[in-house]
């Protein structure tokens, strides 16, 4: 029931996320005078990146996304192990390899309009 | 002697602030300074850009005095909200005054306000230089194919210019024979790498947010200091040398702008800035500064500095770049996140950062692999 009951608040707000948008970028934006075209380019973004945050689940949200050595680190933990350079029991390459995968899951956070949602 | 009632300033093409609203002090100010019988001001406008600073084009008609004539100046003050490791006004000031009297592109730096009751904050005047800063229109202009690496050359030249500043240098003033004008900037022990690797950490540690791809990049920086790290005397640096901050006009580099962050460093940091993929806006294949050739400015530095790069390095300062980019676009979120300076802007900073992250993991993996050919000579 409680579940229910967020489901429709994520898609009551996502729904107004998205009205949103059409309405800012279809009627809106283009009524904007030249010298607001900037601002209006900057809301549009907001938007997008709102739109593609509320769209992510609970698993993608969390921060435990790097799986190294059969260990499993939160930005965080990575953030000082590399700080403090603990031994992490993996290979230089391999290592890049999860940071940037964790980099294209932001990037397209950043970008949903024009990158791809990566696996 | 100062007749108020002989200074108008009609405040047109102006926003709400208050210099618009009310700059009389300033132009009273200004009639003390330039000795003049009468000040008008023709136009005053706030110009676009500047995150840290706000720039105010004056279109002055000046009768009698130091400046008789029309004259275009720009006012340059903090805005609402300045970056911490960022010069002060006087220390810009007196930046500003070395490169132009060292010959670098610069506007010529005319007056200083350290009296807060003119405007509320210190500002300094200096010359309005000709020309657009707007990086995306400057690298979509279509001369560049004709012009590119004329104009690269040239910002070569003009970079081997200030790097010929360094600590050591005196500067001849007017009146005061021989003097050190930049005995203000920090020196640091050991070389310009790893201080700036150590300024970095600090950086990430105020920011209380982690960020894996950085520490992951700063470390292998670190690991390679012997490859990149150079202990030769320091040179002054602008550090913020990048399409964007000079003013360019028919192809030609008018002025260096904005001299906030300039320091003493090594003359391949500003090098690896000027070159570094987030700086390119889009044509990747321009690597300096999206306009031109590496080639082309690599000629004129080192025929203009007698000095030869060492292009390996700039590799490592690419990576440094993108870093330091980061760095600042998450503390120009921070600012917002805080509520210390709501803007829309701001806040998006923080989304800018993936890109430089991917950036510095490709650079990385291409110095790696040995494949890294970013610059084309």
């Amino acid at each position: 029931m409680v579940e229910n009951e967020l489901d429709k608040k994520s898609s009551q707000i996502k729904g107004l996320v998205d009205a949103l948008y059409a309405d800012f970028t279809g009627q809106i934006a283009s009524a904007l005078p030249e010298n607001q075209k900037y601002n209006a380019a900057m809301i549009r973004r907001s938007l997008e990146i709102l739109a593609a945050h509320l769209q992510l689940d609970n698993r993608e949200q969390a921060d435990d996304k790097f799986k190294l050595s059969g260990q499993t680190f939160s930005s965080s933990q990575l953030a000082k192990a590399l700080r403090d350079r603990q031994d992490i029991s993996v290979s230089h390459d391999k290592l890049r390899e999860d940071l940037k995968s964790d980099v294209m899951h932001r990037r397209w956070q950043a970008n949903p309009k024009t990158l791809s949602k990566p696996d | 002697m100062l007749n108020r009632a002989m200074i108008t300033g009609s405040g047109v093409d102006i926003g709400m602030t208050s210099l618009a609203e009310d700059c009389g002090p300033v132009l009273s100010w200004l009639q003390t300074r330039t000795g003049a019988d009468r000040l008008e001001c023709l136009r005053i406008e706030k110009l676009s850009g500047g995150a840290i600073q706000e720039n105010w084009l004056l279109e002055l008609q000046i009768t009698g005095g130091s400046h008789d004539g029309h004259q275009s100046w720009v006012l340059r003050t903090d805005a609402a909200s300045a970056v911490a490791v960022s010069n002060s006004r006087p220390d810009e000031f007196r930046l500003l005054r070395a490169a132009f009297l060292q010959g670098v592109t610069v506007p010529e730096p005319l007056y200083f306000c350290s009296d807060n009751a003119v405007l509320g904050q210190p500002f300094f005047i200096m010359t309005a230089m000709p020309g657009q800063a707007q990086a995306r229109k400057l690298v979509r202009s279509p001369g560049l194919a004709e012009q590119g690496s004329e104009l690269v050359a040239q910002l070569g030249h003009i970079m081997a210019k200030l790097h010929s500043i360094t600590p050591q240098t005196k500067f001849k003033t007017k009146g005061l024979g021989s003097e050190d004008l930049l005995f203000f900037l920090p020196r640091h022990e050991g070389s310009a790498a790893s201080f700036q690797i150590a300024q970095m950490r600090a950086a990430l540690d105020s920011l209380g947010t982690a960020h894996p791809v950085l520490e992951y990049s700063l470390n292998w920086l670190e690991d390679h200091l012997p490859i990149w790290a150079d202990a030769a005397s320091p040179v002054l640096c602008h550090r913020d040398f990048r399409t964007g901050n000079f003013l360019i006009e028919d192809g030609k580099c008018t002025a260096l702008l904005d001299w906030e962050f300039a320091g003493w460093s090594d003359r391949h940091e500003d090098i690896g800035w000027l070159c570094a993929r987030c700086w390119r806006f889009g044509n990747e294949k321009l690597p300096v500064g999206g306009l031109g050739t590496f080639s082309a400015f690599q000629r004129a530095y080192e025929a203009a500095s007698g000095q030869l790069l060492n292009v390996t390095a700039i590799g490592y300062w690419q990576v440094m770049a993108e870093i330091r980019w980061a760095v600042i676009a998450l503390q120009q979120a921070a600012r917002n996140n805080s509520g210390q300076e709501l803007s829309l802007e701001l806040a998006l900073s923080g989304y800018l950062v993936p890109e430089m992250e991917m950036n510095m993991l490709n650079l990385i993996d291409e110095i790696e692999q040995g494949i890294w050919a970013d610059l084309d000579s």
